[in-house]
Formats: structure tokens, sequence, C-alpha cells
């Protein structure tokens, strides 16, 4: 509830440029994600994601897609308190079929996030949302109810990508002939 | 004994082991103000577990309570607030002791910040049903001093009670199972304790836990230190008083004599909107951490990141800057923060 006062916080300070370097790891070993740091007010990470996840279209069909965009954010107190709404907003498409993103406001929801859960395991988090890998299929707690049924009928579907978001070292060996 | 009769207490709240310590601090003799903090309400499933009548139940807890303490001692002086203890502001929790009777992790935490930053022993109570215990911890403010957050580990983190996006609220993953008979003796054991406080026999006072294990009729003592891993700075803030009308005093009057202002604990919004009706708010306001849509009573949130405003500075746009203290949402007792200095909010002296 209440910060730390202080803005400048040097353990705080040293967990974020961890999650920089960290982040820019996983970036560098991924085809299918994209992480960018802003540093305006409020510095925030912003993760896109190529891997296929599902779209509505105007005409109610559901198709695939490879572009997807989240938010993360770090408040100053992360370390000590992790309030879901807070820390996470989806970017977009819009249409996102998912029945934990929300098609209406920039909600998504991942479930629990403890205080200093670093950013790599969230964008993995989004990353199996986002593939069908995870997801919460129940009406009464989900951000699409239109969507839980339809989850819950094409789970023959999911993983929609079976794709790693680190790509696999191949450890190819060339030999003189 | 007259020093005593100035004493305050303020209890955050008023269910199992609240309701049964008010008419005990009440009784109290040296005690001459209470401020009580509660949100809720007494509903009917609250008659077999807290210490109130059929007549409060639909009553605001805080209200009801008032009325009781006032029943038992017409001189005392009652603050009611109906709210969450997170929503208030910092100075309306100033008190010579916080009694917490909170059943959450997270509104404990909240208090043992609350009371670290202004400087006021405070005093935790508890229960836990299943294992007939009741316990009271006791802390005093200070760099060296253990806090609430001292003892607690990464998985203690995790455990704290938040709403979800998705509409689920993670409850606390060890019901208490509170009975009213180990809430009144968590209780009792509190107001000895608050007794001693406000006597001045601090030497006698728990340093530490005190749990009493009613199945067996053992009672154990805990002493905490000062965890040098803490998470918390522990840091007590020196604040000075800021008379101003909040009516009147714009945004850029008040930068101009205190530089940027941030409002300790919370943050600014320029747009916000309801988590499940998805009514919108346009223009700045200061973000309460519970606020709730008027309409549907959702959570509120900034759309965006770029919707939130850390500190109030001349990079805000004029329309804001015209803007006055009160109209975004500052009220009496918040405390701001200009160029490191703390500043509570005070009516202006005519």
């Amino acid at each position: 509830m209440i910060d730390n006062g202080a803005h400048d916080d040097p353990i705080f300070e040293r967990f974020l440029q961890r999650q920089r370097e960290e982040g820019k790891a996983l970036a560098a070993a991924s085809d299918l994600l994209d992480l960018d740091a802003y540093p305006v007010a409020p510095p925030h990470f912003v993760a896109t994601f190529h891997c296929k996840g599902l779209v509505r279209l105007p005409d109610d069909s559901i198709k695939e897609s490879n572009f997807f965009q989240a938010g993360i954010w770090f408040p100053p107190d992360y370390l000590r308190r992790a309030d879901p709404f807070e820390i996470l907003r989806w970017f977009g498409p819009p249409n996102i079929w998912h029945p934990n993103i929300s098609d209406t406001l920039p909600l998504v929801c991942v479930g629990r996030v403890s205080p200093g859960t670093p950013l790599v395991d969230l964008v993995y988090e989004l990353f199996d949302l986002l593939t069908y890998a995870k997801f919460n299929p129940r009406e009464n707690d989900c951000l699409n109810q239109a969507c839980c049924s339809w989850a819950r009928d094409n789970q023959h579907r999911f993983p929609v990508d079976r794709r790693p978001l680190k790509r696999r070292p191949l450890n190819l060996e060339v030999r003189q002939s | 004994m007259q020093r005593e009769r100035s004493l305050h207490i303020a209890v955050v709240g008023l269910g199992a082991i609240g309701s049964q310590l008010l008419p005990l601090l009440a009784r109290m003799l040296g005690l001459a103000h209470l401020t009580l903090i509660d949100p809720q309400s007494f509903a009917e499933g609250n008659l077999h577990g807290q210490n109130i009548f059929r007549c409060d139940i639909g009553d605001l807890k805080v209200a009801a309570m008032a009325r009781r303490a006032l029943a038992i001692n017409p001189d005392l002086e009652v603050t009611a607030l109906p709210a969450a203890v997170e929503d208030l502001p910092l100075a309306a929790l100033r008190a010579d002791l916080l009694v917490a009777c909170v059943d959450s992790r997270l509104a404990r935490l909240n208090v043992n910040e609350i009371a670290f930053r202004l400087g006021i022993p405070w005093i935790d109570t508890g229960v836990l049903g299943v294992a007939h215990l009741a316990r009271v911890t006791v802390y005093f403010p200070g760099a060296n001093e253990p806090c609430a957050e001292c003892s607690m580990d990464a998985r203690d983190y995790a455990l704290l009670e938040y709403e979800y996006p998705c509409g689920a609220r993670v409850a606390s993953q060890a019901p208490s199972d509170t009975t009213a008979v180990l809430a009144s003796l968590a209780a009792s054991l509190a107001a000895n304790e608050c007794q001693k406080l406000l006597v001045g026999d601090r030497q006698y006072a728990a340093v530490g836990q005190v749990t009493v294990d009613a199945r067996t009729h053992r009672m154990f003592s805990t002493a905490f230190r000062r965890n040098p891993d803490c998470r918390f700075d522990h840091r007590r803030w020196e604040i000075a008083p800021l008379h101003c009308s909040l009516q009147r005093l714009t945004i850029a009057r008040a930068l101009a004599s205190t530089g940027p202002l941030r409002v300790a604990g919370h943050r600014f919004v320029r747009q916000s909107v309801c988590t499940k009706c998805g009514l919108r708010f346009d223009g700045l306001r200061l973000d309460r951490p519970k606020s709730r849509c008027p309409k549907c009573g959702a959570r509120m949130i900034a759309p965006a990141f770029d919707a939130m405003v850390d500190r109030l500075d001349h990079s805000l746009p004029p329309e804001c800057l015209d803007r006055t203290l009160a109209q975004i949402g500052l009220r009496a007792g918040d405390v701001v923060c200009a160029a490191d200095r703390y500043y509570e909010l005070l009516p202006e002296v005519s």
C-alpha cells in the first residue's frame, strides 16, 4: 500500500537492472519474442509475441494470429507486494480470443503472482496463455465468458503453438568427409 | 493520570477479535479517544462468532461498535472511519497505539507499515481455531526493531491475498477458523498489552509474540529480532504540518511552493476504468488502492501505464495544473512528499 518513499531504492534498482538483462537474454534466444524496455514514466516492458494465438474476427470465426503485445510494469514496492491489477496490461490485439484475456478491457490474468516474480517468469506465463498451453475456462473466474465454453469444447486444438519460447540449441557437429 | 487521559488507540478491524476487544478498551481507565476502522457491515452470519447483538445486523461495524463504546463510557471520544485502512489518509491512523484485528496478511502488513512510518507501537492479534491457539504480538517502531515483515520469507509473501482481474479472490491459505471463545482470549491478551503500554509499563509489555495454547493450557513467548534482510526499510517519516485550503490551493500554486509532489503510498491517474462494467473517468485524480466503481462496485484501474502519474510536476497539462488539491481527491490527513520531506495536509488556520 505505502511505497518505500524512495524511488531510488538501490535494491529495487538492482532488481530492475537484472530484469532488463535477463529479458534481453531471453529475447535474444527466442524467435517468438521481442522484449522492449520503455524508460518513460512509469518505466515498463512491452513483450511482443510472434507465436500462434487465437483471435476472433468480425464474422465471429476464430483464426490464428501471430502478433500479440502485453505490458509489464513493476511498481516501486513490487518486491513486497504484487497486485495483479497493476502489473500486467493487455496491449493488443483487442480481438484476442482467450478465456483469461479480456477483449473489452486491457486486462490479462495469469493467476497468482508472488512479489518479486522475475520478468522472464511473467513472460513465460503470458506465452503459455497465448498458446493455450495454460488456460482457465471457468465462467465465474475468467475475463471472456464467451470463450470459456468454446475453449472447453476445443481442447484437442491446444496448445495452438508447440514451439518453445526459447529456441533449442541445435548442437550440430560438422565433420570433415 | 492526567497524561493518560489524553491517550488514543486506533483499532483496525472489528470482526471476531475487534468486536470482543472494543468493550474491553472502552472500560479501560486512561483511554480518551478511540478510532475505529472497518469498511464492512455486520451480517446475520456474524452473530455466532462476533460480540454483537441482533440489532447491530446491517449496521456498519464502526457505527455499531462506536455505539457500544459510548454506551459503556460516554466520555470517550470515538472516531468511526468506515473505510479500508489502505484508503485512509495516513495521518488518520495517528494514535498512541494501533491494534490490528484483521484476518488478512496484506492488511496486517499495511498496518505494520503505517505504524513504522508514523512511529507508533502496534499490536497484532490472531487466532488459529483448529489448533486452539490465540496470540498477540507487540511491535515497537524503530530502525533496529523487528517488524511484521522481518519473519517473512518468499513463501509468506506469496501467500498475500489479492483480488485478480478474472474475478477470483485468493483468500488466506490458512483459514483461522475463529471461534468467539478464542477471539475473546486473543482480545483479552491484546487489551492486557494495551493497558501496559498505556500506563507506560513497557518493560512488562510482550516484546514479540505471546501465544496461548488453549487445548493444552500452555503459553509460549517468542522474541523476534530485526532481520537485516527484511524487505521493508523500517524508516520512520518525519512529517511536518502543511496548513492549506485543499478547496482553493491549485496544483500550480502547490508546486510553486514545494516543488514536485508525491502522495505517500498512492499514485495519480489521468484516466480510470472499471474492470467490470467499463465505466470510464477522465481527469487527474488520486488513485486510492481500493477505489471502486460507483456503478457496480468493481475495482477501478488506470487503463494504460501512461495513464498513471507518479508525481505532480510542471509537465502536467495546464488544465490539470489549474485544478485544486481537493478536486484531484486529496484529503486532510494525506501525507505528501516533496524534496524528500513529508508533509501532512491540514486545514488552513484562520
